[in-house]
């Protein structure tokens, strides 16, 4: 019952079952009412003709059904009954076959109205009644003796009156035993078709519903094929219902959405591998050719010092993986101190203007009026030393980086802009993306994996501020850093 | 032989440059892709040291361009990439050998070596010529089973013209191959080279191996 396909197959036999069940009740009482109501119209038929042959003579209630001959109320087997009875309820005249039975009378109200009921004949038999109620019309051709004797009596009031004169009661009564045999048939002919289409519709209902899902099953089939190594395939959309195209086209974003972030946790890994991995060839062969042969103390003494400078480096990678990696973890601690922001600016701008200056660069501070800011001054550091490594990295040679700083009501602000012509205006939305990188090949120094903006913007919204990054239609690119003066 | 090094990372760079000068190879460096790709088509090297992640021109885009130009040049690429993908990535670009990082200076220099071999056909680290047999593999020299101490730049030197056993080389070649000062062909520092290297090869009681071609170089063999 866990699978959308049962789960449609038994809903959709469950109504279906319901509604052919209903339907074949529906077309049973109406094949019954019609049958019923051409049953009963015979009755009338039968009855008015009967009818007519009950007059009022000016005297006496007249009938004239003796003297006719009626097979049906006649015969033997299976007999039809015809009893009429007076406004009293009593006798007049009754079909031969009742004998001294009597049909159920009953008053009819209403003028000349024709009453069905079922009834069980005198015989047993299930039947069925018409009841009439009528005024009998005067005997236009008297019988000549009796016209003749009766001569100069007034007129009856049946004559004069319609409404509320004596009207006669017909009672016709015939058995339905081959109505009822019919309506059986009928009955159990549409039972018949409803259980055929009981048994019928759960299987047309699975077969249905596993064609209709085919397409879930395909793609779910296509989706059981993507492992890692085909986060690039796409499912066909083409030829699909609406409903799994829509399913279709979201899972091909989501595999593009995949694919994406498993190309930028390999190329972090790679990245990462790399970061470590260079410093420490670097280290593994400055020590190897040192050590190939007996050299003079300098030439040992530039060796050990090109490793320092490497496990600096290095040094400043792993700080940059672990801190984000501890913001990450929500497990990253803050030690605010008071602190002077332009003074750590100089601070920092001195560790990384060797570096700057080798690569042809120029800085101009701008510092503005400050006040003590309180905040975690360690990771500042860490913000600026990454965000004067980035300008350094990718300001183009022989250019500036201008670094202001400002306050701005309840917070204070530093900008540090460079000229950035390989920079491209679409790119600026991703240099927070962690792992993004602008140069796809390598930047100089091996230290830039795509974590270091990413890292300062995880700091700087740590610490409570804001970063923000601009390229200018002349091609200078400014980060902008927003600290509160308390955080 | 002459050596490229193309790799962005100066600790490496410097080292590798330094060892393999050591090591008797004429070497240039080069620290972006730019400047590799102009060094390469500007100089013919035995072999090139190449790091995948450079800045500018990409290191597998560098390759394609050498094997685009149908350089004759063995590339040794050297990269902290260590995917299988990456490798086969560079292999197929041309690379004829690959090096993760961090690796032990004397394995890229055996390697190296290696490529070196392969670039001259040689199928041997040991090179017979008559009596005289050179192990490049240890850098060891020997006449007659008797060694011969040489300094690198002899030893280099020797390994060219052993590499190119029976071909006329010229003083061009060697100085392009050999010698890492600038280029001055004109001077008789080869000459002056070659007249060592005899002096130590070849004894007054041994048959002459490296044999002067007037104005078109020298040529080592036993007969000529």
């Amino acid at each position: 019952m866990g699978s959308l396909q049962s789960r449609l197959a038994l809903w959709n036999s469950v109504c279906m079952v319901l509604i052919i069940i209903l339907l074949g009740l529906l077309v049973w009482f109406l094949l019954r009412n019609v049958l019923v109501r051409e049953f009963d119209h015979s009755l009338r038929v039968t009855s008015e003709t009967l009818s007519r042959l009950i007059e009022h003579d000016g005297k006496v209630i007249v009938t004239e059904m003796a003297e006719m001959d009626f097979p049906r109320f006649s015969r033997t087997e299976r007999p039809d009954y015809y009893q009429v009875f007076d406004v009293e309820g009593r006798s007049i005249e009754r079909s031969m076959q009742l004998a001294e039975n009597s049909l159920a009378f009953r008053h009819v109200f209403g003028k000349e109205e024709c009453v069905f009921e079922d009834t069980v004949l005198p015989d047993g038999r299930p039947g069925r009644t018409a009841i009439v109620r009528f005024v009998p019309l005067p005997d236009l051709d008297p019988d000549p003796e009796q016209a003749d004797g009766d001569e100069g009596l007034p007129l009856p009031a049946a004559w004069r009156i319609t409404d509320g004169s004596d009207p006669v009661t017909l009672i016709v009564a015939r058995d339905r035993l081959d109505l009822d045999s019919t309506l059986l048939q009928f009955a159990r002919l549409i039972g018949l078709a409803v259980l055929l289409t009981t048994v019928a519709v759960p299987l047309c209902s699975i077969g249905v519903s596993r064609l209709g899902l085919s397409p879930l099953h395909k793609t779910v089939s296509n989706i059981e094929k993507i492992d890692i190594g085909s986060l690039d395939s796409k499912f066909d959309a083409g030829g699909t219902p609406r409903e799994v195209r829509s399913l279709v086209t979201a899972l091909n974003r989501m595999l593009q959405r995949l694919q994406e972030g498993y190309q930028r946790e390999t190329g972090f890994t790679g990245n990462v591998a790399h970061e470590l991995r260079t410093p420490i060839a670097g280290l593994r062969s400055t020590l190897e050719v040192a050590l190939s042969r007996n050299r003079e103390p300098e030439e040992y003494r530039k060796s050990l010092q090109k490793c320092l400078q490497i496990t600096h480096q290095t040094e400043a990678v792993i700080i940059n993986l672990l801190t984000l990696a501890r913001i990450d973890s929500g497990n990253c601690n803050l030690t605010r101190e008071l602190f002077a922001l332009n003074d750590l600016v100089d601070e920092v701008w001195g560790l990384c203007e060797p570096d700057a200056i080798a690569s042809g660069l120029t800085i101009h501070m701008e510092p503005g009026e400050l006040p003590p800011v309180r905040t975690d001054r360690e990771k500042v550091r860490l913000v600026l030393r990454n965000l004067f490594e980035n300008a350094a990295c990718h300001a183009d040679v022989g250019t500036a980086i201008r670094v202001s700083s400002d306050r701005e009501r309840d917070r204070v602000r530093v900008r540090i802009s460079n000229r950035s012509s390989r920079l491209q205006p679409n790119q600026v939305g991703k240099i927070f993306d962690r792992f993004w990188q602008q140069d796809e090949v390598r930047s100089q120094t091996g230290r830039r994996s795509g974590i270091g903006l990413s890292l300062c913007k995880s700091i700087i919204e740590l610490l409570g501020g804001e970063i923000e990054a601009e390229l200018d239609d002349r091609g200078v690119f400014s980060i902008c850093i927003c600290l509160p003066l308390e955080s | 032989m002459r050596i490229l090094v193309v790799e962005d990372y100066e600790p490496i760079r410097s080292s590798i440059v330094q060892g393999l000068q050591e090591a008797g190879f004429a070497v240039d460096a080069a620290g972006d892709g730019e400047d590799g790709k102009w060094l390469s088509e500007s100089n013919e090297y035995d072999v090139i040291v190449l790091d995948l992640m450079l800045p500018g021109i990409g290191g597998l885009e560098l390759l394609k361009g050498i094997r685009k130009a149908g350089r004759d040049v063995c590339v040794l690429v050297l990269t902290a990439r260590d995917l299988v993908e990456e490798r086969v990535a560079g292999l197929n670009a041309g690379a004829d050998d690959y090096l993760v990082k961090p690796f032990a200076f004397p394995e890229l220099l055996a390697r190296i070596r290696t490529l070196v071999r392969r670039r001259y056909g040689a199928k041997s680290a040991l090179i017979e010529i008559a009596d005289l047999c050179i192990d490049t593999a240890k850098q060891c020299v020997s006449r007659g089973g008797l060694d011969i101490e040489l300094t690198a730049r002899e030893y280099a030197l020797l390994e060219y013209l052993a590499m190119r056993v029976g071909e006329v080389v010229s003083r061009a070649d060697i100085w392009a191959h050999v010698y890492d000062f600038p280029d001055d062909s004109q001077s008789n520092v080869v000459d002056v080279y070659v007249g060592y290297l005899r002096k130590k090869i070849e004894a007054p009681e041994r048959p002459r191996l490296i044999h002067t071609r007037r104005g078109r170089g020298y040529v080592l063999g036993e007969t000529v």
